[in-house]
């Protein structure tokens, strides 16, 4: 079976063999963007080379990371809550959310929201039976703007007649779908990234022109960081133990966890928006390449020198300087060369840390009348025993371990509950979105494969 | 007036039992409580009741330093949006022994249209509710 990922920078396949339930061959290609084809057939070139069986190509899947990712703005109502879970849907359909609208919306924010050229917009506002003025006062906005792209609506479902119908008047394309969060402090996510699936396959992929590769498979199943997700979902199954994924790029670094991250003392208060048992974040301002600085900033700038100084290279800040603003301008550079790879490394090892830290839950220590209380807001990870690596410039480095601790507990600061001590895993054939799309073919099989993979992935 | 109402114990508080009473009982009448749980700031409450469009919000205390805690509640509604909701208090409200009349007036100053003292049967709050939203 072929597995095939288009769209990002490169055009990557996936073999499988079913019968072995293996992965046994892998390749890639830059992406052509004017014709996805070409790059594709360029991959699949690499393959025939390698004497991979021809019969073993025939069934394809893909997925696709949507030309610079599935763009989504998500309107809500109180921003810590429906605006909060609204993200997290997105997020959880593998979309990219570039930014967030609350209470009623204004003109000048409705101007903003055109200008940003979401893919998709995703409404929501509102428990069932709770507020309804805000989302239909935002549906009105919506539907009277000049704005094109499809929206999904998932809020209070009392008001799901009239915001239909609004839309309809304007005749604008609405999905109406079941509420992000029906109750107070309960998420339902699933329907949402269901339907911003849909949409993806049916809208997007031929919106992008990513739909010419039509001509040499079936068509594409799922957006690729969705794809991912299934495959950490897969693996947890598999495993039974809750699993982090950790996927740096050159322009975001993603993080999946597959755990309910519930309290793991009896005297620990869980507070705040319940997240999801599978949850995504990506964060936007953690690429390797595309964005250095905010790396080096959110690290500080002489922890980070002074890192550069414990791999045994001088801190010399020029030199460092120097070469970051290189990659920064020429962003296909590929690090050569004992320092070079030393500062990717802490790069790497940085945009890990603080992604892994905004995905964590944390705990907050109060006094309280009897005594010590601890909070614990978000997910507490401490427990997860297989820690995955994924990406480009993850894949590609020589110690990828170390480059892992960054996502992983840190005793100078307990409050963060990210992986204490778990085993470091390593996406080698760049594969995991391959087990996603054939999650979704074959569970059952999926898990053999999944079984399969997470042996060869080991890092030892 | 909706039945939506809002209910949670405030600031370092983590006694749930009294909250958990009233809310089955309010359920059982056919309200729709929305439980924010223990230990909640003022903002998580003002914050669920906007997104539930709630018509009460029920504030539960049992370690004597609810005074503290509700100081600025009904400001902090009125800038919010919902200056008309109704503001619930109960438990145990203050240390020591002081004269009940005392601190009622306290929290009907404060902006709180009920203030129920420690020992209230759950019937009486559920009277209040249904005089004041049916």
């Amino acid at each position: 079976m072929l597995f095939i990922d288009i769209g990002s920078t490169y055009t990557k396949l996936a073999v499988a063999d079913l019968e072995d339930m293996r992965f046994i061959a892998t390749a890639s290609s830059p992406t052509t963007v004017w014709d996805v084809g070409e790059g594709f057939q360029k991959a699949l070139g690499i393959l025939q080379k390698q004497d991979v069986p021809s019969c073993l190509m025939e069934k394809r899947y893909a997925s696709s990371s949507a030309a610079g990712g599935l763009k989504m703005i998500s309107i809500g109502l109180v921003p810590s809550l429906t605006v909060e879970a609204a993200k997290m849907a997105a997020l959880g359909a593998g979309a990219k959310v570039s930014c967030t609208f609350s209470f009623k919306m204004t003109r000048h924010q409705m101007d903003e929201l055109i200008a940003r050229q979401p893919d998709v917009v995703l409404l929501a506002g509102g428990t069932d039976g709770g507020d309804e003025t805000t989302i239909i006062h935002n549906a009105r906005m919506l539907a009277e703007s000049p704005l094109a792209s499809p929206v999904v609506m998932a809020g209070n479902s009392k008001t799901s007649d009239d915001v239909a119908a609004i839309f309809e008047t304007a005749g604008k394309y609405l999905r109406v779908t079941e509420n992000v969060m029906p109750e107070m402090n309960k998420l339902n996510i699933e329907p949402v990234r269901e339907v911003i699936r849909e949409i993806f396959i049916e809208r997007i992929i031929a919106a992008k022109g990513l739909d010419k590769i039509n001509a040499y498979i079936d068509g594409i199943a799922l957006p690729t960081p969705l794809a991912v997700l299934e495959a950490v979902k897969t693996i947890r199954d598999v495993s039974g133990q809750d699993v982090v994924t950790i996927d740096i790029g050159g322009a975001t670094t993603d993080v999946h966890s597959v755990a309910y991250g519930l309290p793991t003392d009896s005297k620990v208060v869980l507070k705040g928006l319940p997240e999801p048992f599978a949850k995504r974040t990506v964060e936007g301002d953690l690429g390797v390449r595309h964005n250095i600085s905010s790396i080096v900033e959110g690290t500080g700038s002489d922890v980070f020198t002074g890192l550069i100084a414990s791999c045994g290279y001088e801190s010399d800040e020029s030199r460092i300087h120097e070469t970051l603003d290189r990659w920064s301008r020429q962003t296909e550079c590929i690090a050569s060369g004992g320092f070079e790879k030393c500062l990717d490394s802490q790069l790497a090892f940085c945009a890990a840390k603080i992604a892994a830290g905004r995905h964590a839950g944390s705990l907050e220590q109060i006094w309280a009348p009897d005594g010590k209380l601890l909070i614990q807001y978000g997910k507490d990870l401490t427990g997860v025993r297989t820690l995955i690596g994924t990406g480009g410039p993850l894949i590609n480095n020589e110690e990828p371990e170390k480059v892992l601790k960054g996502a992983m507990f840190e005793e100078e600061n307990p409050f963060l509950l990210k992986p204490k001590q778990p085993r470091c895993y390593m996406d080698k054939k760049y594969a995991l979105f391959a087990l996603g799309l054939f999650s979704t073919v074959d569970r059952a099989a999926a898990k053999s494969l999944a079984a399969n993979y997470l042996k060869e992935m080991e890092v030892i | 007036m909706n039945k939506n109402i809002v209910i949670g114990v405030i600031g370092n508080d983590v006694h749930t039992i009294g909250k958990q009473l009233l809310s089955y009982a309010m359920r059982k009448e056919g309200y729709s409580v929305n439980d924010v749980g223990v230990s909640v700031s003022q903002d998580e409450l003002i914050n669920a009741a906007i997104e539930t469009n709630a018509s009460v919000i029920m504030i539960v205390s049992l370690y004597g330093h609810a005074e503290l805690d509700c100081r600025g509640f009904r400001d902090k509604c009125i800038e919010a949006g919902i200056p008309g909701i109704k503001l619930y208090v109960g438990g145990n409200l203050v240390v020591g022994q002081q004269e009940w009349n005392d601190v009622e007036k306290r929290f009907l100053d404060m902006g709180f249209d009920r203030v129920a003292a420690p020992g209230t049967e759950i019937s009486l709050a559920l009277s209040w509710l249904k005089e004041d939203i049916g």
